[in-house]
């Protein structure tokens, strides 16, 4: 199983083929699930391309996208072409890789799985495998279509690039249960809001959510204080958990703040982070470019550095206490 | 030799069409080329009653029609500078927050490197330029040498936004077509489609 995707920044490759193309897994008949949990750029980097090694994947995606006003805002967008891309972009080509699906078993293919909230996805009943998303919820659903109608481009508009939608109420969150006592949260980019029909209250609150509490929580929204909400860390996630953080280091403020990470720590001791939280290694250039970047620039970094590894590996489902977990430079534990 | 009523010709047309192709072609090279120059100094005749007098020859000559606008299109002139391009970046414009702009960048001048992010005051971005500035906006930053023809050099950095062109209805039509394929492929049936936008 897949869920989203980024690129190696050095090889331009999609990080889950190449870490799974290392592991000798065939990708082609082995990842029987790929799932974006929302179009930002920084989940869905190089989606098509595992889309399109992973032939006989489901493909699962927000059911929010499935409306009128994302077909229109893909359609409208995916001719631009400049040298920034963006997630739209990636979407675009995603349908693309669906239409080619289509068109080799002559039928129409889309989406085989819309998430929702509450909903299972995937079950292997003789590994006792279960794949469930907690959202969105039918509120954020609904609130989406008019999220998206906002960034529609009307007649007579230059023709910018489409511009990110904040906050996403719309990302899909994953649980997975790999046992009984086995179960991993993995948090996308879910915000906390002050209705308890949106984003992690509504999980909290759900009551037709699956039942047990994760021993594994990807971080949601790079441990943002806009996502911590500390009935998560206590309703569903086991008093000891291994966390594991995202950074997002663009922006006038990376995530996460050391005041996130005071948060975030006070419910895990396990705590780990994928990469440096302040951005890449400087790049060396010609000191007269350079000096001039500075004389011009307020501020300048690097904000996609090298990509770490935190891998948690679990040799018995039956048995959590044999759990490890193994970190790959620039990955480090907090 | 001739004096503007010898020949048929009104200034204010050919200074209104010159205008108009200066708003048309605002941003190119060419625009700055293009020049009225007056009244013709080529093929002029004296109009008769029913014929001309080659103010050249001094030969009658059949009544020739002259054109009531002529545009006379000069070399370039000669380059007063030459700017050396040291490094260039595409950038898209994130935010723009007490007078400050957030934007990334994508090295141009090498691809492989990883995109960055920067904060440059809005003072930096020029009076032509302001109004484009709004983010989703895509702009070229580039550093290098402008060498002045008196010998001078100075090293700069210098913004400039793309001119990107606006959506028009045949934009809209051409992604109706594209959008029908994809309501397709999600199985968005006419029933449960939403209202259109346009």
């Amino acid at each position: 199983m897949i869920v989203d995707s980024c690129l190696d920044p050095s090889t331009r490759a999609p990080i889950a083929l190449q870490y799974l193309n290392q592991k000798g897994v065939n990708v082609a008949t082995d990842v029987k699930l790929f799932l974006i949990s929302h179009w930002h750029d920084d989940h869905i980097s190089g989606a098509s391309e595992v889309l399109r090694a992973c032939k006989s994947a489901k493909f699962v995606c927000s059911a929010a996208l499935r409306c009128n006003e994302f077909v229109t805002l893909v359609s409208r967008y995916q001719s631009r072409s400049m040298m920034i891309s963006s997630g739209v972009d990636e979407f675009a080509k995603i349908i693309g890789e669906l239409e080619s699906r289509s068109k080799s078993k002559k039928v129409i293919i889309g989406p085989d799985t819309w998430a929702l909230a509450d909903k299972r996805i995937f079950f292997l009943p003789n590994h006792g495998i279960e794949v469930f998303t907690l959202s969105p919820s039918d509120a954020a659903l609904t609130h989406s279509f008019s999220s998206f109608a906002k960034l529609i481009p009307t007649l007579k508009s230059t023709k910018n690039r489409v511009i990110d939608l904040y906050p996403n109420h719309a990302a899909v969150c994953v649980w997975i249960n790999l046992g009984k006592d086995l179960k991993i949260l993995l948090g996308a980019d879910l915000e906390v809001h002050r209705e308890d029909s949106f984003g992690w209250k509504a999980i909290f609150t759900s009551n037709t959510r699956p039942a047990g509490k994760a021993l594994v929580i990807k971080v949601p929204h790079h441990g943002s204080s806009n996502s911590y909400l500390k009935e998560i860390w206590t309703e569903l996630i086991d008093p000891d958990p291994i966390a594991v953080i995202t950074p997002f280091t663009k922006g006038e403020k990376p995530l996460p703040t050391d005041l996130d990470l005071k948060n975030i720590r006070q419910h895990s001791k396990r705590t780990y982070c994928t990469g440096s939280r302040t951005g890449g290694k400087h790049i060396k250039r010609d000191s007269s470019v350079e000096k001039t970047l500075k004389e011009f620039a307020k501020s300048h970094r690097v904000v996609t550095g090298k990509m770490g590894r935190v891998t948690v590996t679990f040799p018995d489902s039956a048995n959590i206490t044999g759990v490890q977990v193994s970190i790959q430079d620039p990955a480090h534990r907090l | 030799m001739y004096s503007p009523e010898e020949v048929r010709f009104d200034p204010g047309q050919v200074s209104e069409e010159t205008q108009s192709q200066r708003q048309g072609e605002r941003g190119k090279d060419t625009d700055r080329n293009v020049l009225w120059l007056g009244p013709p100094p080529f093929t002029l005749h004296k109009r008769t009653e029913s014929s001309s007098i080659s103010l050249v020859t001094g030969q009658r000559e059949p009544d020739m029609e002259l054109p009531n606008r002529i545009v006379v299109r000069l070399p370039f002139p000669p380059p007063t500078h030459r700017f050396k391009l040291l490094q260039q970046w595409e950038g898209e414009l994130i935010e723009i927050k007490n007078e400050e702009c957030t934007a990334i960048l994508r090295d141009m001048s090498h691809p492989e490197n990883p995109i960055e992010e920067i904060t440059f005051s809005v003072a930096e971005i020029s009076s032509s330029d302001i109004s484009l500035a709004v983010p989703g906006s895509i702009f070229y930053l580039s550093i290098g040498y402008y060498d002045r023809i008196d010998g001078q050099r100075l090293r700069t950095a210098s913004i400039r936004f793309r001119r990107l062109p606006a959506w028009t209805m045949s934009d809209f039509k051409r992604a109706e077509e594209e959008a029908e394929k994809i309501k397709g492929i999600f199985g968005l049936t006419k029933e449960i489609r939403s209202v259109e936008r346009y």
